[in-house]
């Protein structure tokens, strides 16, 4: 094989992960090696992804005992098929989602209802809240990318945004993730975001500038 | 450390044994079965256990996979590993099960923040804080992404592996990859703690 041609920074980057958790090729893995003897920034971010690599390995040990679910499972196995079939049938699947779609319109109701007509004039049309709720906005006024977390009940949900002065103004197709905006033109939305981040039910809250929209 | 060869040797001998023993389940050898099960059961379980704090669910999950890899064995095709095609299984199983279930509160947000005592634990406790660190940037990051690099990370699978567990080209496993770490290097800091604090004076990629 001919020597490669050096690898770019962002190759090199792309590549660290897979060197570290050791699926890279010897070729992919020298290539980076040879990069990494003459680049800082790269040896930065390889000593982290190291770092990340054995922070997941270590510690959160699950003790747990395969062998009664393994009997378990022999004896689902043992089971004459028909019998296993009835047996296994799965619960009707229970969707979280509607349930989290039909909170987020709640929540623009209850915001919509506490602030009254200085947002409403914001927003640009007295039912623009519930309409980016259920048809894709043309043009988002969100502020900030929030993620609750499911298990967040309504109400904790509903503290959470009245607590940083935020209201919901759209949500992706099943109401997983929100976007929300303050609800006084000159808060500082990134020291919103990052007491959001510090508070617990919340799983992500970025800047929604640049980030586009919801994925999927 | 290991070198790439000793790694390298290492998954392919431990392939070589699951074929073996994948090839014995095909025709009913049980005790291969147990093997196999026994093999996957605390990496699976652990894996599982980032995404529910069930123990019944995360053993429904591991059941449902090996009730699909018992009967399915025969149809293993032998285009990836057996340990990639079985954390397949258990991947499509797992959120099968999440989706059918009320979300429950990871173990994450269960079993963290008992600090440790300082002084001879040291050694110790700095291990959990890195563990914890870890953690808490995880669940910081969209679902496939997190998923993405706990199968890196965790379980070890490349990037060609990822893709086939996940069913997504491999050049969406490497832009989640590159967006995770992005996102990691944003947030990680502001989580305090001293491994926080090591890379506090890290520059951002350009
Ligand atoms: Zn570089």
């Amino acid at each position: 094989m001919t020597p490669a041609t050096p690898l770019t920074h962002r190759e090199t980057w792309e590549l660290i992960p897979w060197v570290v958790n050791g699926t890279a090729t010897p070729n992919e893995r020298q290539d980076v090696e040879r990069h990494l003897r003459d680049c800082a920034d790269c040896r930065d971010e390889y000593a982290l992804q190291m770092q990340f690599h054995a922070g997941m390995n270590a510690g959160g040990d699950v003790e747990h005992d395969a062998q009664p679910s393994l009997r378990r499972l022999l004896a689902r196995i043992d089971t004459p098929e028909e019998q296993a079939l009835s047996a296994d049938a799965a619960p009707p699947a229970r969707a979280r989602w509607p349930q989290w779609l039909a909170a987020a319109v709640v929540v623009q109701a209850i915001g919509l209802a506490l602030l009254g007509g200085a947002q409403l004039k914001q927003a640009g049309a007295p039912d623009a809240g519930y309409r980016t709720l259920t048809n894709a906005p043309a043009a988002s006024a969100a502020a900030i990318r929030l993620v609750p977390s499911p298990q967040l009940s309504l109400t904790e949900l509903s503290q959470l945004l009245a607590a940083q002065q935020l209201r919901v103004v759209e949500a992706n197709a099943d109401a997983t993730i929100l976007g929300v905006a303050p609800t006084h033109e000159a808060a500082d939305v990134d020291a919103i975001v990052a007491r959001l981040r510090a508070t617990p039910g919340v799983l992500l809250a970025e800047p929604a500038a640049g980030a586009a929209h919801a994925p999927r | 450390m290991k070198s790439t060869t000793d790694i390298a040797d290492t998954r392919t001998d431990a392939d070589a044994f699951e074929r073996d023993a994948l090839r014995a389940v095909a025709h009913g050898d049980r005790a291969a079965f147990e093997r196999l099960y026994l093999r996957h059961h605390a990496p699976l379980a652990r894996f599982i256990a980032r995404h529910t704090a069930r123990r019944d669910l995360i053993d429904e999950v591991i059941n449902d996979t090996f009730w699909i890899v018992w009967r399915k064995a025969g149809e293993f095709r032998g285009d990836s590993k057996v340990g990639t095609w079985i954390i397949g299984i258990a991947y499509r199983c797992m959120l099968k099960s999440l989706r059918s279930h009320a979300p429950v509160p990871e173990a994450a947000d269960i079993d963290t923040d008992d600090a440790l005592p300082g002084g001879a634990e040291s050694s110790e406790s700095e291990t959990r804080e890195l563990a914890d660190w870890v953690r808490r940037g995880l669940a910081l990051l969209p679902p496939e992404q997190r998923t993405t690099m706990e199968l890196a990370y965790y379980l070890g699978q490349s990037c060609e592996e990822i893709a086939a567990i996940m069913n997504c080209a491999t050049g969406t496993v490497k832009a989640r990859m590159f967006h995770a770490r992005l996102r990691l290097r944003n947030t990680l800091p502001a989580l305090g703690g001293d491994a926080a604090q090591a890379i506090d004076t890290r520059k951002q990629p350009s």
